[in-house]
């Protein structure tokens, strides 16, 4: 197989999944531009794209996040790429009182969320990756990435958690 | 609650069918307008954002000579506090059952990180001798009773412990240390996975177990220590016990601390800076210790030399 035939063998693989990566976290016109330059390193550097088609395609959003991140460091100093959730529940029929008032509660708490966070729960979510897959995205290693999983998961959990408007009365916390 | 991951999986902002038909022609274009270019003649390596790389560092010093973890971390935004330090407790819990089981599987995801990245260092099947926690602190203490070092240079010990903070019931791993030590030099190395907290000036010495702690005796093998960002200094004391031992209390750094002892080991830790004067292969320390043995006897306030 030529370098030509490899590269277009991956490209046709991972462009769908490359471009869903970045659309999650730019606009779909943006998207695509830097789908095009994350697939022009990766031609420049076809020989450190890994053979095993999971590791190739972290490979691949690890480049698309660094060109992302370069792109929108024209206007802001980011360190992690905030990322979007769709404003309707795939599968699920619109107009239910309870799902529309969900959907609004988990609206409000993601966009509370820092964007390490929303990386984090992405990568494992909509990405499906393995902690060393995503550990591989954001450049981090694995142990930090569950550890970043594990706060992102609980602060997603208490921001859905109603609070109390007033407790009866609050229990001792011991030794803290 | 349903598993958060579950509820946010149908909200997602790009689904399959985003990538439309007019969306393959488009892909097809640009990558005819690729290959159309040619390959470029080097290969630009992109950032792979050496400011977010956290973990690994390790250094192999004398035996003598203070072991620096240079874990140099800078992270912009969302550095969380902990009162972590603050819930300390002089006197540890055991921890047992599914606790015992957590740390000792988030540990041992994190030290075997660690051994993967430095061949330098080794631990061959390590046993958890000491788990224990004191407020919002757990820690576990790995030993192994594998001596692979050439025998001219005496008993090689190799070791291991893992601190953690518990967020919500969750271990989650602050910093874990695998040491190699024989009478000639000590080798070790620092895992510091958690960006919120890295281990900064991070210190150590370490030395191989004393194969004859009388029975009524303690020895040390290592003090190490470092400072965690958002949290404070800790430092943490290990040694063997003779059979006959039961409890050890060190005062140090104006505490008496009560160890945890197990398995012929103990360990404490205090947040504090204190190094102790500690050099591997002496007895020699800044501390005293109250020993209490098997039959009730208690050694009080003795140095280790005294002991």
């Amino acid at each position: 197989m030529s370098r030509e035939e490899r590269f277009a063998a991956i490209y046709h693989r991972e462009h769908a999944g490359v471009l869903r990566f970045l659309a999650r976290r730019t606009t779909p016109t943006h998207a695509e531009d830097v789908a095009h330059d994350t697939f022009l390193v990766a031609w420049r550097r076809l020989d450190d794209v890994p053979v095993e088609p999971a590791d190739a395609r972290a490979w691949l959003f690890g480049v698309a996040r660094h060109c992302l991140l370069n792109a929108q460091r024209s206007t802001s100093r980011r360190t992690a790429l905030e990322v979007r959730i769709a404003a309707e529940a795939s599968g699920v029929v619109p107009g239910h009182d309870d799902a529309a008032a969900a959907r609004v509660d988990l609206a409000t708490a993601w966009d509370a969320l820092p964007a390490a966070h929303q990386e984090a729960l992405a990568l494992a979510t909509w990405e499906d990756l393995t902690s060393a897959q995503a550990a591989q995205v954001l450049g981090i290693s694995s142990a930090a990435y569950r550890i970043r999983l594990h706060r992102a998961r609980a602060a997603l959990r208490a921001a859905l958690t109603p609070t109390p408007a007033a407790p009866a009365a609050l229990a001792p916390e011991g030794a803290r | 609650m349903k598993d958060v991951l579950d509820m946010i999986r149908p909200y997602d902002a790009a689904p399959a069918s985003s990538y439309d038909a007019a969306a393959a022609t488009r892909a097809q274009a640009r990558l005819d307008q690729i290959l159309a270019a040619g390959p470029a003649p080097s290969s630009q390596r992109p950032h792979r954002g050496a400011a977010l790389r956290l973990g690994l560092r390790w250094a192999a010093v004398p035996a003598l000579a203070v072991l620096a973890l240079v874990v140099t971390v800078v992270l912009p935004g969302g550095i969380a506090t902990t009162t972590a330090f603050a819930s300390w407790t002089a006197q540890p819990r055991p921890l047992d059952g599914t606790a015992r089981s957590a740390l000792d599987h988030a540990c041992t995801a994190v030290i075997a990180e660690g051994l993967a990245e430095s061949p330098r260092v080794t631990l061959d099947a390590p046993t958890l001798s000491i788990a224990e926690r004191r407020g919002d602190v757990a820690v576990a203490v790995y030993t192994s009773t594998a001596g692979r070092g050439p025998i001219l240079l005496g008993p090689r010990a190799e070791s291991a412990h893992c601190l953690a903070f518990v967020e919500d019931g969750v271990p989650v791993v602050v910093q874990a240390v695998i040491a190699n030590a024989d009478n000639a030099r000590s080798t070790s190395m620092s895992v510091t996975p958690d960006e919120d907290h890295a281990v900064v000036d991070g210190w150590g010495r370490w030395g191989p177990p004393r194969g004859d702690v009388p029975v009524d005796a303690v020895s040390l093998t290592s003090v190490s220590g470092g400072r965690i960002v958002d949290a404070g200094d800790f430092t943490l004391v290990q040694g063997t016990v003779g059979a006959d031992v039961v409890g050890v209390v060190i005062h140090a750094d104006g505490r008496d601390v009560e160890a945890t002892v197990s398995d012929g080991s103990f360990l404490a830790w205090w947040p504090d800076s204190g190094r102790l004067g500690w050099e591997p292969g002496t007895t020699d320390v800044d501390a005293r210790f109250t020993v209490t043995l098997r039959d009730g006897t208690v050694l009080g306030d003795v140095r280790t030399d005294e002991l």
